[in-house]
């Protein structure tokens, strides 16, 4: 099982308010279909608007990115700039 | 009304155009002659993307008729290198990082060349009133003025 | 100023800029300087209203006009698709982009397109322009953004119902979004607090100021093939956005980068450039669009302007408990302002267990925001360091200790969720405090200010070509407008790989049908990630030289080392070689197997997070209120300063707009909701004779991620100035403003407000 952030805003929209979701993923693809599979909508948001920032690093387009139980994994808004 | 046949010294050449009575030096340097580098920032005397030497004083040129260059002599930044020597405000632009997009440079080397033509050792207020007229969104003025006054410095000396 | 580090031969030198001699003798070709035979000038048709409903579009007048060849209204363009699309700094919604492009139903904003001419003159088409007539029924309009969150407001888009809250409200508002950001429990966070300050904040929406106008050239032919020139910071956006919004095979469209003339963000979508296709596929002629100075500021840019409450608790010994942020953002017509990054980033120079963050974008009949410099972080940081400020004066701690004491460092993790990696957040305040700036004592009236800044930066698509010429000259290719001095930096990159006098590189930005995709110039990330590419080309050259000069030696690849611009045996055992200079293999190339090239299209990852810290000194006349800028400095983690001049160059230009933000600028409308100042005369930037030097210095904590250890640069140095000004206004006048711009009035009427 991976663990899985959220900001309190998307936790309020998808899992009911939780900011720590667990599920079963070897990488980001399978996380965001199992993500979509528990929390309907919630995988849909991650790949239109959302980046995954694993382990510090931000990741704008996170497809095959490897994770683990280890990993830390928080889902935020994507970043563009000035 | 009709185009106005024009004749007036663009850079030590002869150079002849026709102009519409409305129509800015600015427009004609950039459309009828085909000298781009003078820049159109804001058409209103504004920015001073368009600085242009027209007799020996500095103008906008977006604020000065085509016509009115009837006889005159005109400066743009086209002719400020003599040849394939660089003028040292360009050199010493170009050492010091004094632009980043360079946009507005055109307008700055032709304003701060003016104000070493009549003053080789302008203080820093001095500078940096002179170039008042010319905006510079890019680099804080910093390295542009540091450059003006590097360049007075080395002429003097030379 | 940094000792150079002694392991690189061009990294971190002040080379001179290969486009330098082009942009300071008038050569350089920007957006408005290319002509083409046969070309037509194109013109806008703007509302006059903040917000009408279109009746009918009348153009016959127009057509009849002699020399008028084309006219377009939206009824020309196809209908565009309800789909999110990532622009500079947020995604936005296409059917958006397209009705910003040119209005449909309504018009949303004063300057807002409704139609377009192109003629064989300017005069020509703008009488045509003229002719154009548009009856509108004028509806209310609303143009603040506590006024638009009302409930008896004028909505805009009856399909927006607010995001990010749920259930899904009923009614259709102006609240496009919710954003929310929270971490551990800000109550409690309070409870431990010896002191809480509260403040509500304004800031108003501000101009990137670039001075060159956007402007296009297109050109379409009969075959449907599109050519485009255009000042922009992403050609490749333009491809992919007029692609989208007119239904053209991307193949079929190239976007050529002209010279840009500043951007700032600004110039991260589309505003002429659609339109200049579809007049050209109408004329049959190419067309070439160029906004005058009043267009740019009533339909393009600015950043949003916005109100928010900032509530930070501390100890006494000057520990912050909690942080709590509320941000009301303006949209401008259509949702994405960057409301998101201003809250995640608002506490983000600091190491917070209880942090909430709520922000709401807000869409009013303003003109589009588009991404300004870090977007959405100088206003949320500019209320947090303004609290933050006045939290260490009440406690009576120095301004940059109490930020150094609260300040994230490595394994910080950062209220946006994120744990920080490798940080200079530390390193910029011990810096700031060491400078001779920091000692010198104040007069009468005068007052200093501290402020800190922090941007994520990012990487994102990139390539490059890196060729080796017969002559053992190189030609590197990439895709990034160089839009202050990117290609000298790229150029030193390049030549530090390959071992190679710098001056024998020779880069270019080239058009889309030449390289790969490339995301745009913003987010700080060229340097950082089309760096890598060039990087990571260069390399992929030496190993083909490497390769090439083991088949002529005849041993192993690997046997073969590349040091110093030459191939050497790697050790003795490999054989007794003269090593071969680039030049030398180069001139052998062709019976080696052929030209020699490295390429790389990568899309750039771990960029590193950005800190700088800023001190500001002021003069406040009594008199007048009026605020002289004394002294400044701008210290920032640059990672690796690769060309120093131009990183200087970054923190310099981003301290004086940063300036002119607090001191300055401001959009202002009349009642009908026209913005009043629309002229460079009345939106004061800063000019030359309003601004002291700015020093700036470069720290560098190498990005472990980047081969050279770059971090982007371009966009912190924006963040620090609205607060770093604010407290050095506080300082001198000994009343906290909550109000930007901090204009004459504002401040003579606070100060009076003291007395």
């Amino acid at each position: 099982m991976i663990k899985v952030a959220l900001t309190s805003g998307t936790a309020s929209q998808y899992t009911d308010g939780k900011t720590e979701v667990n599920v079963e993923a070897k990488n980001v693809r399978q996380m965001v279909a199992a993500l979509e599979r528990d929390f309907p909508g919630l995988g849909t948001e991650i790949q239109q608007s959302m980046s995954v920032a694993i382990d510090g690093v931000i990741l704008p387009d996170p497809y095959l990115e490897a994770v683990d139980e280890d990993s830390e994994i928080f889902i935020l808004p994507k970043i563009g700039g000035g | 009304m009709a185009k106005q046949h024009i004749t007036t010294t663009i850079n030590g050449e002869e150079t002849e155009y026709l102009c519409e009575p409305q129509e800015t030096l600015l427009d004609v340097l950039r459309d009828q002659v085909g000298l781009t580098g003078t820049k159109e920032g804001c058409s209103s005397g504004d920015c001073g993307a368009c600085s242009v030497m027209l007799d020996g004083r500095l103008v906008c040129s977006c604020l000065v008729l085509g016509v009115e260059a009837e006889g005159k002599t005109v400066e743009t930044i086209e002719g400020m290198a003599d040849g394939d020597e660089l003028h040292p405000l360009q050199q010493k632009f170009l050492e010091e990082a004094a632009l980043q997009c360079g946009f507005c440079t055109p307008g700055v080397l032709i304003a701060a060349k003016a104000l070493l033509d009549i003053n080789n050792d302008p203080t820093e207020t001095e500078v940096r009133y002179w170039l008042a007229g010319n905006l510079c969104r890019c680099t804080g003025y910093d390295k542009i003025i540091r450059a003006v006054m590097d360049t007075a410095a080395d002429m003097r000396g030379a | 100023m940094n000792e150079q580090p002694k392991q690189f031969k061009w990294v971190g030198t002040r080379t001179i800029r290969p486009d330098g001699v082009d942009k300071v003798t008038g050569r350089a070709m920007y957006g408005a300087d290319l002509t083409l035979p046969g070309m037509l000038e194109g013109k806008v048709v703007r509302s006059p209203h903040a917000h009408a409903r279109i009746i009918s579009i009348d153009t016959s007048k127009a057509e009849a006009l002699k020399g008028v060849k084309a006219v377009v209204t939206a009824a020309d363009m196809p209908e565009a698709e309800s789909k999110l699309v990532a622009a500079g700094e947020a995604m936005i919604n296409f059917r958006d982009l397209a009705e910003n492009v040119i209005a449909r139903q309504k018009v949303l904003y004063a300057g807002h397109t409704v139609a377009a001419v192109a003629a064989t003159t300017n005069d020509i088409a703008e009488r045509a322009a003229a002719l154009i007539k548009v009856e509108y029924e004028v509806l209310p309009h609303v143009i603040d953004v506590l006024d638009a969150m009302k409930d008896d407001a004028p909505v805009l888009h009856d399909h927006i119902f607010t995001g990010g809250v749920k259930p899904k409200p009923e009614k259709a508002s102006n609240v496009a979004n919710r954003v929310e950001f929270a971490l551990g429990d800000v109550d409690a966070g309070f409870a431990q607090a010896d002191i809480v300050i509260e403040r509500n904040f304004t800031t108003e929406p501000v101009h990137q100021g670039y001075i060159e106008p956007h402007a296009v050239v297109a050109d379409m032919g009969q075959d449907g093939k599109v050519d485009v020139w255009c000042s922009s910071q992403g050609h490749f956006m333009v491809r992919s956005f007029c692609a989208g919004l007119l239904k053209i095979e991307m193949s079929k469209i190239k976007v050529t980068a002209a010279e840009i003339g500043g951007g700032f963000g600004g110039k991260t979508t589309v505003y002429l450039e659609p339109l200049a296709i579809m007049l050209s596929h109408k004329a049959g002629r190419p067309v070439r669009m160029v906004m005058s100075r009043e267009e740019v500021f009533r339909a393009s840019g600015p950043t949003s302007g916005a109100a928010m409450t900032i509530k930070i608790g501390a100890t006494k010994d000057g520990r912050i408990t909690a942080g709590d942020a509320t941000l009301y953002f303006q949209a401008g017509a259509f949702p994405g302002s960057p409301v998101g990054p201003a809250a995640m980033t608002a506490f983000a120079p600091y190491d917070l267990e209880n942090v909430r963050v709520v922000g709401f974008d807000v869409v009013s009949n303003r003109q589009k925001v588009v991404a300004y410099r870090a977007p959405g972080a100088p206003i949320s940081e500019y209320g947090v360091e303004s609290v933050v400020d006045e939290l260490a004066e009440k406690l009576g701690i120095d301004p940059i200790e109490f930020r150094a004491k609260n300040g994230a460092r490595e394994g910080t993790k950062a209220a946006y969720g994120v744990t920080f990696g490798t940080i200079g957040m530390q390193e910029t305040l011990e810096a700031a405090k060491a400078t001779e700036h920091y000692k010198i004592p104040l007069g009468p009236n005068q007052g200093r200010g501290v402020a800190t800044g922090f941007w994520f930066n990012i990487g994102g698509e990139s390539c490059a070509g890196i060729r080796i010429n017969e002559d053992g000259t190189v030609s590197l290719t990439e895709g990034s407008p160089d839009i202050g001095g990117s290609r000298a930096s790229m150029a030193i990159m390049a030549a530090e790989v390959l071992g190679i006098d710098v001056t024998k590189v020779k880069p270019s930005v080239v058009d889309t049908d030449a390289i790969g995709y490339h995301f745009v110039t913003g987010g700080s990330r060229v340097t950082f990630a089309t760096g890598m590419a060039v990087v990571d080309a260069a390399k992929a050259a030496v190993d083909e030289l490497r390769a090439r000069a083991a088949k002529i030696w005849g041993v192993d690849v690997d046997g073969v080392v590349w040091e110093d611009g030459h191939a050497k045996p790697a050790s003795t055992n490999v054989g007794d070689f003269e090593p071969m200079s680039l030049a030398a293999l180069a001139a052998v190339a062709n019976k080696t197997g052929g030209p020699i090239s490295g390429h790389a299209d990568i899309n750039a990852k771990g960029a590193g997070p950005g800190f700088g810290t800023h001190i500001c000194d002021v003069e406040v006349d009594p008199e007048t209120g009026f605020v002289t800028v004394l002294r400044y400095t701008a210290v920032q983690d640059v990672g690796r300063a690769i060309h120093p001049g131009y990183v200087e160059g970054q923190l310099q230009g981003g301290a004086a707009q940063g300036i002119g933000w607090a001191l300055n600028e401001a959009y202002m409308y009349d009642k009908d909701g026209k913005l009043e100042n629309a002229g460079f005369l009345d939106y004061r930037v800063p000019v030359a004779s309003d601004l002291p030097m700015i020093d700036a210095i470069l720290v560098e904590i190498p990005n472990p991620t980047h081969p050279f250890g770059v971090r982007g640069v371009g966009e912190v140095p924006i963040i620090p100035p609205l607060a770093a000004v604010n407290n050095a206004v506080a300082a001198a006048t000994g009343v906290r403003f909550t109000a930007l711009p901090l204009s004459p009035p504002a401040i003579l009427a606070g100060m009076s407000a003291k007395d």
